[in-house]
């Protein structure tokens, strides 16, 4: 009932203690945070895990997020497995930091529990804040349930820690939806996380080398140093899907590397989606497919690096291509369809691709939603040959631009 | 797939009962999901909590307002409109902390699809009785769900009783663990409506 290993204790507990239990696992050295609002009870268990002393590391409580990611950064160039989380407008004013992080080739480990930006102050959960990151260099991922992120997070620090990567790598999870609820998850053997994910390993150690980090340097060796960062994106998709299957099968569960399909085989249409709202998008897929539409999700895992081969597969097999995001870059279209769009930039394909914008602020989207959105397209595109590229979904309506 | 609502005011625990029962039903080998409403809360205003139990992984993400049954923890709550959002589903249950055929008049105040049962049990009393009152307020949110699981049949009360042990601490925990069999026992059918 609890699985095979005997080892594995299953507890019902929210993503942000689920976050919090693979942070331990993975036996962080180093955690700082800003303990104010916005953050969120992952760092509240971090610290009951210390004082117990469950867990053997130092916690540095800073006054802002900006902070909280720059002792981070010194703990981990200094050679400590390190840690923070983060959520909303705390995430922002960490901006400057994400990006000097990953420039520096640095690995540790950020979990974000997403919500929106404001004004209008809302706390209600979207990927504004995390999509706002996609641009600084580091692995990106995302779950859909708390089993999930506790597997994401201690895999985050075996593929931030790779030699062939050697980025930090953000975790997201949906604050409530995820972050506030409550689930089993199964733990495994402390033991045989840290058997996983190995030593400490970084390029180099400000303790044990003699360097000079942050320099000045010349626009060519500016240039190369972010073209082989986008190698090292580009290298970590054969890690995370080797990393995927190594821990299936010590720890009984593989997603599917950089995206998890559900019923994509025979699929006439293709969703995409990420975050929790993918299950509520796949029993949408079941009440579709009772009424005989081949249709299938295709969950998108990691934003950064993008799956664009795994994608680009799906997309040249399906007539219809539907691209749900949960945040928009305003003035264009919603993240993930842009960059959904650009696999297939140079392909000639009779299909069509649609983006909906939906969920924004915290709007609850249901299964039922889904189906109204799905069919909607699925019956135009059908009978019309046309589909309108961009859709709002708001007040229970699509409708456009 | 089973849902349930705890109605309850800010402070009362409507949301460690969700929890609770979610843990308990986990060790039965049920997957279970529970969350309070999504959104601030403060002490003493109604507030709801979800529970979800199902054999199979639950998909489903977010807040629901029809639901298997509901659960209210305080009957003052049948004075304020929030009640209003909840339906329960035809078949249903509602359970109320209240006093011994006080039920059906309340619950007719709930929105039904159609034929629910009744149940009352008075939490409140149990809770004064076990010494369970922290600044004044009877801790109504363990036995309450004594008298659920008698209702639905599941989980047990052994693994009911090992979920509080994990959940809570301190000389409060044998109290409850006596509260909840307790209520267990005193659960009162009230009737169709």
């Amino acid at each position: 009932m609890i699985g095979q290993n005997k080892q594995i204790e299953r507890k019902v507990m929210t993503g942000n203690h689920a976050v919090a239990y693979a942070a331990k696992l993975s036996r962080v050295q180093v955690v700082s945070a800003y303990p104010i609002t916005p953050q969120t009870s992952i760092v509240e268990k971090l610290s009951e895990f210390i004082e117990s002393g469950e867990l053997k590391a130092n916690i540095i409580k800073v006054e802002s997020e900006h902070s909280a990611l720059a002792a981070v950064y010194g703990a981990a160039i200094a050679g400590a497995r390190a840690f923070t989380a983060t959520s909303s407008h705390g995430l922002l004013y960490m901006h400057e930091w994400i990006h000097w992080f990953s420039r520096a080739r640095i690995p540790a480990v950020m979990a974000v529990v997403s919500r929106t930006i404001g004004p209008p102050w809302n706390i209600w959960p979207d990927h504004s804040d995390f999509m706002d990151q996609r641009d600084t260099g580091w692995i990106m991922s995302f779950g859909m349930d708390n089993q999930e992120v506790l597997d994401l997070v201690i895999q985050a620090f075996r593929i931030s820690e790779d030699p062939s990567v050697f980025l930090p790598v953000m975790v997201g999870l949906e604050g409530f939806i995820l972050g506030g609820t409550a689930m089993p998850v199964d733990l495994p053997p402390e033991e045989e996380v840290i058997t996983f994910i190995g030593e400490r390993k970084q390029p180099y150690s400000v303790v044990e080398d003699r360097i000079s980090i942050g320099n000045l340097t010349s626009p060519e060796d500016t240039e190369e140093i972010f073209m082989e960062m986008q190698k090292a994106m580009e290298r970590s998709k054969e890690l995370i899907r080797k990393i995927d299957a190594e821990y299936g099968k010590i720890f009984g569960r593989s997603y599917g590397g950089l995206i998890n399909c559900y019923k994509c085989e025979d699929s006439k249409y293709i969703i995409f989606t990420m975050g929790a709202w993918s299950g509520d998008a796949m029993e949408a897929i079941e009440a579709l497919r009772e009424e005989g539409i081949k249709v299938g999700l295709a969950r998108i895992r990691y934003v950064r690096p993008f799956p664009r081969e795994e994608i680009r597969e799906l997309i040249m097999n399906a007539k219809l291509g539907i691209v749900f995001d949960r945040s928009i870059s305003f003035g264009s279209y919603g993240p993930l369809f842009e960059d959904v769009a650009a696999s297939i930039a140079n392909d000639k394909r009779e299909g069509k691709l649609v983006n909906i914008v939906a969920g924004l602020g915290g709007v609850n989207v249901t299964s039922e939603d889904f189906v109204k959105i799905i069919e909607k397209n699925i019956n135009k595109f059908e009978s019309e040959g046309e589909v309108e590229l961009l859709q709002w979904y708001h007040g229970g309506e699509v409708m456009g631009y | 797939m089973l849902e349930l609502i705890f109605h309850g005011r800010g402070g009362q625990g409507a949301v460690t009962s969700s929890e609770v029962l979610a843990s308990a039903a986990s060790k039965e080998g049920y997957q279970s999901q529970a969350f309070s409403f999504f959104g601030a809360e403060r002490r003493g205003a109604p507030v709801f909590a979800f529970l979800r139990i199902d054999e199979k992984k639950i998909l489903k993400h977010g807040m629901f307002f029809k639901a298997d049954g509901l659960i209210v923890l305080d009957k003052g709550l049948f004075n304020f409109p929030d009640i209003g959002k909840v339906t329960v589903k035809k078949g249903g249950i509602i359970l109320i902390n209240t006093e011994k055929g006080n039920g059906k008049t309340l619950a007719t105040k709930v929105k039904r699809e159609g034929t629910t049962k009744v149940f009352s049990v008075n939490a409140t009393k149990i809770a004064i009785d076990h010494d369970l009152v922290l600044a004044g307020w009877p801790l109504v949110n363990m036995p309450i769900l004594g008298a659920l699981i008698k209702i639905m049949g599941k989980p047990s009360l052994s693994s009911l009783q090992e979920a509080v042990k994990e959940k809570l601490t301190g000389k409060m925990v044998e109290s409850n663990l006596e509260a909840v069999v307790r209520a267990f026992n005193e659960v009162y059918y009230e009737g169709e409506i």
